[in-house]
C-alpha cells in the first residue's frame, strides 16, 4: 500500500514538473492563461551588460598632444578607434569610482590649464547620469556619484592621472584627486599611449578662438577628404513580407490580430486594438512605435535604461557604432518616465538627420517598465562606389567667415528674443559670436529622402548659443535652413 | 589633543599657502599681454598685428602656432626666412617656404600651423595690401635652439646678470 502511495506521489510530482517545464519553453501559447514568461527573444543578462558597455562608451574622445596655452593641438578621435583609449581611461577611472576621492569645484582656468597639456578628454551624451558610469566601473555609491549627478566630460591629464577633471550637466568644473595613488605599474602609461599610438595621419585641431576666451577646437585645414557615401535603411520597405517579419516582434503573439494599413504615401501602419499598440513605417524606412502605457510611472533611471535597451535589442537591435546621446526626464499626465536618445556612427563619424523636431537616429520613451514611444531610422552602407569631391573638406573657420553676417544676425535676433526686446540693436559684436560657439564637429548628414541609394554627405555641425547649424563640408552650403 | 590641534593648524597653513601659490600661477602673463595687444590693434586700424609670436624671442619649439590680426578685405603675405649665415653676427636670410597668401575675411584673423622652423634665426615677414594700398610690414625674429642650449642660456643669463636685472626682466615678462 505504502509503495502504491509513493508511486502516485512520484507520478504527481513528475506531471507537475513536466507541466512547469513545458510552460517555460512553450513560447506561444494560444491561451492567455497558460501564457509563459519566457520569450523567443529573451535578452540574456550577459547580452544586456555587453550592450550597456557598448552604448556607454564616450560619444567622442579628444586627444590633447600638449604644447601649452595658446599653442596646444588636439585631435578628434574617429569613433572606430576609441577602444584602446577608452580601455586605458576606464582603468584610471575605475580607481576614482572605487576609492575615496577628494572632489573639489575648480575654475574653468584650472581645467583649461590641464586641457593645454597632454590629455585624454572623454565626452558623454547629454545628461548622462554618473550612476551609469559607476555601474560600469565600480560600486554605485562612491564619491563621484555623491558629488556629480551627471557627467558630461572627463579629462585625464596623461602625465599625472592621479588628478582628473570632470564637468557636470550644469557646466561646473570639478577636480578629483585620489587619496591613495596606485602603484606605478598598475596605471596604464597614457603618455606612451598618446605618443606611440598616434593615429597615422590625424587632423590637428586647435583652440583658435582663445583670444575671445573660447577654447572650442577646430582644424585649420582638414587634409583628409571624407567621401560621400551611399546607404540604405535597415528596414527594407520594398519587400512587404520581410517588413511584416521585421515588425512582428513588436506585437509578439498578437501579430495575427494586427490590422495593416497601406497609405498612398508608401507608409505602412500596423495597428493592434484601438490604438493600443501601433507601428508606423515610412517609405524611407523610419520606424515609429507607440503604445498605451496607462498609468505606468517610475523614477528608477537604471531600470528604465535596461528596459529601453532590452526593447531595442528585441526589436531590431542597435546599429554598429551606437552610443548614448541624451537622457532626459519626461512627464506626461502626471506619469514620470525617461527618454533616451542614441546616435550611431558611420565610418567613424556620427550620423545626424534632417528633421524638424530632432536629429537623433534612435529615440525611446520609457514609463515604469513599459515603452511608450520608440522611433528609429538607421542606415547601413551599400556596396556602391564612394564620391570624393575634388575640392576637399572646407575648414570650419572659413565657413564661419563666409556665413558670418547671417550667423551674427541670427544670434542678435535670438538674444533680443531672450531679453524680450522687440527691436534689437546692433550691439552684439562679432567677438560675441565667436565666444558663443559651443561645439564644432564633422558628421554625416542624412537627408532622409529615400529608402535605398541615399547619399550621406559629410557636414560640419556648428553649435552656437544652443542653435545647431549644418554646413555641407565640401560645398559650404547651409543644410538645415 | 594639543598634538592634533597643532597638526591640523599646520595642514591648514600648508593648504592656504598652496592656494595662494595656485592663485599666483593662475594669472597667466601671456593672456594678460594679449588683451593689451588687442586694445592696441583696435586703436591702430589698417595694420597687421602679429598675435603669436607676440615678440621676437627664443624657443625650443620648432613648429609654433602663428596668428595675426589684419583688416577685413586685406591680403596678407607671410614669408618664412632662415638665416643661413655661418658667421655668428652675419645675416643672410633665405626663404625656407613658398610665400603664403591669406585673404582676410570677417574674422580679421589668419592662422598658420605646421611650419617647421630651422635651428638658428628665423624671420617671419608679414606684408599686406588693403584696397591696393600697402600695409606696413611687420617682422618677427624667432631663434630656435635645442632644449639643452636653452637651459644653458638661461642659467648663464641668471649667473651673469645682477639680481635687479633679473627682477626687472621678470616684471617685464610678457610685454
Amino acid at each position: 500500500m505504502n509503495k502504491e502511495k509513493l508511486k502516485s506521489l512520484l507520478l504527481v510530482f513528475l506531471i507537475i514538473t513536466s507541466v512547469m517545464l513545458t510552460q517555460r519553453v512553450w513560447f506561444r501559447s494560444p491561451l492567455e492563461l497558460l501564457q509563459t514568461e519566457a520569450s523567443y527573444f529573451e535578452v540574456s543578462e550577459a547580452l544586456l551588460a555587453e550592450t550597456r558597455e557598448i552604448v556607454l562608451r564616450p560619444e567622442r574622445i579628444v586627444l590633447g598632444f600638449g604644447g601649452g596655452i595658446n599653442n596646444s593641438h588636439h585631435t578628434h578621435l574617429d569613433h572606430s578607434n576609441l577602444n584602446p583609449y577608452w580601455e586605458a581611461g576606464k582603468t584610471v577611472l575605475a580607481e576614482y569610482f572605487t576609492q575615496e576621492a577628494d572632489v573639489q569645484v575648480v575654475s574653468y582656468e584650472t581645467y583649461f590649464q590641464a586641457f593645454s597639456g597632454r590629455n585624454l578628454e572623454f565626452y558623454f551624451g547629454e545628461g548622462t547620469p554618473s550612476t551609469f558610469l559607476a555601474a560600469l566601473l565600480g560600486p554605485m555609491d562612491n564619491s563621484v556619484t555623491q558629488n556629480l549627478q551627471m557627467i558630461q566630460r572627463i579629462l585625464i591629464p596623461a602625465r599625472s592621472p592621479e588628478v582628473i577633471y570632470m564637468v557636470d550637466g550644469d557646466g561646473t568644473y570639478y577636480q578629483l584627486s585620489l587619496e591613495e595613488t596606485p602603484l606605478e605599474g598598475d596605471w596604464p602609461d597614457l603618455v606612451e599611449l598618446l605618443e606611440n599610438n598616434r593615429p597615422g595621419t590625424y587632423v590637428k585641431y586647435y583652440p583658435l578662438f582663445t583670444y575671445v576666451g573660447n577654447d572650442v577646437l577646430l582644424p585649420l585645414s582638414y587634409e583628409e577628404n571624407l567621401p560621400r557615401i551611399f546607404v540604405e535603411s535597415e528596414v527594407d520597405t520594398s519587400n512587404e513580407s520581410r517588413l511584416h517579419e521585421r515588425v512582428r516582434t513588436f506585437f509578439d503573439e498578437n501579430f495575427d490580430f494586427v490590422k495593416i494599413i497601406r497609405e498612398t504615401t508608401g507608409s505602412h501602419i500596423y495597428m493592434y486594438g484601438y490604438g493600443q499598440q501601433e507601428v508606423r513605417v515610412s517609405k524611407q524606412g523610419r520606424l515609429e512605435y507607440t503604445a498605451e502605457t496607462g498609468n505606468e510611472s517610475g523614477s528608477n533611471l537604471n531600470r528604465a535604461f535596461n528596459t529601453a535597451l532590452e526593447f531595442i535589442l528585441i526589436n531590431g537591435g542597435f546599429p554598429e557604432g551606437a552610443y548614448l546621446k541624451a537622457v532626459t526626464a519626461i512627464e506626461e499626465n502626471g506619469n514620470r518616465g525617461f527618454s533616451f536618445s542614441f546616435g550611431y556612427c558611420m565610418k567613424g563619424f556620427p550620423v545626424e538627420q534632417k528633421r524638424i523636431a530632432s536629429s537623433n537616429p534612435i529615440e525611446i520613451d520609457v514609463y515604469g517598465d513599459l515603452v511608450k514611444r520608440y522611433q528609429a531610422m538607421t542606415r547601413q552602407v551599400m556596396g556602391m562606389p564612394e564620391v570624393r569631391p575634388e575640392e576637399g573638406i572646407i575648414s570650419p573657420h572659413r565657413l564661419i567667415e563666409d556665413h558670418f553676417n547671417a550667423l551674427l544676425e541670427d544670434l542678435r535676433h535670438r538674444m533680443a528674443v531672450d531679453d524680450e526686446v522687440e527691436t534689437y540693436e546692433e550691439d552684439v559684436e562679432g567677438d560675441e559670436l565667436l565666444r558663443q560657439i559651443e561645439d564644432i564637429r564633422l558628421i554625416y548628414w542624412d537627408r532622409e529622402e529615400t529608402n535605398r541609394r541615399q547619399m550621406l554627405i559629410p557636414a560640419w555641425r556648428i553649435q552656437i548659443d544652443g542653435e545647431v547649424y549644418y554646413f555641407d563640408a565640401h560645398e559650404g552650403i547651409q543644410l538645415n535652413r | 589633543m594639543k598634538k592634533s590641534l597643532i597638526i591640523s593648524l599646520l595642514v591648514l597653513l600648508v593648504i592656504s599657502i598652496q592656494m595662494t601659490v595656485a592663485f599666483a600661477t593662475d594669472d597667466d602673463p601671456i593672456t594678460e599681454s594679449q588683451v593689451s595687444l588687442e586694445e592696441v590693434a583696435e586703436l591702430e586700424e589698417n595694420v597687421i598685428q602679429v598675435v603669436q609670436p607676440l615678440r621676437d624671442g627664443m624657443t625650443s619649439r620648432r613648429n609654433p602656432m602663428i596668428s595675426f590680426k589684419a583688416p577685413e578685405g586685406s591680403t596678407v603675405i607671410l614669408e618664412v626666412l632662415h638665416n643661413a649665415s655661418l658667421m655668428e653676427e652675419g645675416e643672410n636670410y633665405l626663404r625656407i617656404y613658398e610665400p603664403m597668401e591669406f585673404q582676410i575675411g570677417a574674422l580679421q584673423r589668419g592662422w598658420v600651423a605646421g611650419i617647421e622652423l630651422k635651428k638658428g634665426k628665423n624671420k617671419l615677414v608679414f606684408t599686406g595690401t588693403l584696397n591696393e594700398a600697402p600695409l606696413p610690414t611687420v617682422e618677427r625674429v624667432i631663434t630656435v635652439k635645442d632644449r639643452e642650449e636653452m637651459k644653458e642660456e638661461v642659467t648663464r643669463d641668471v649667473r651673469e646678470s645682477s639680481t635687479t636685472d633679473i627682477l626687472k626682466r621678470l616684471m617685464n615678462m610678457g610685454r
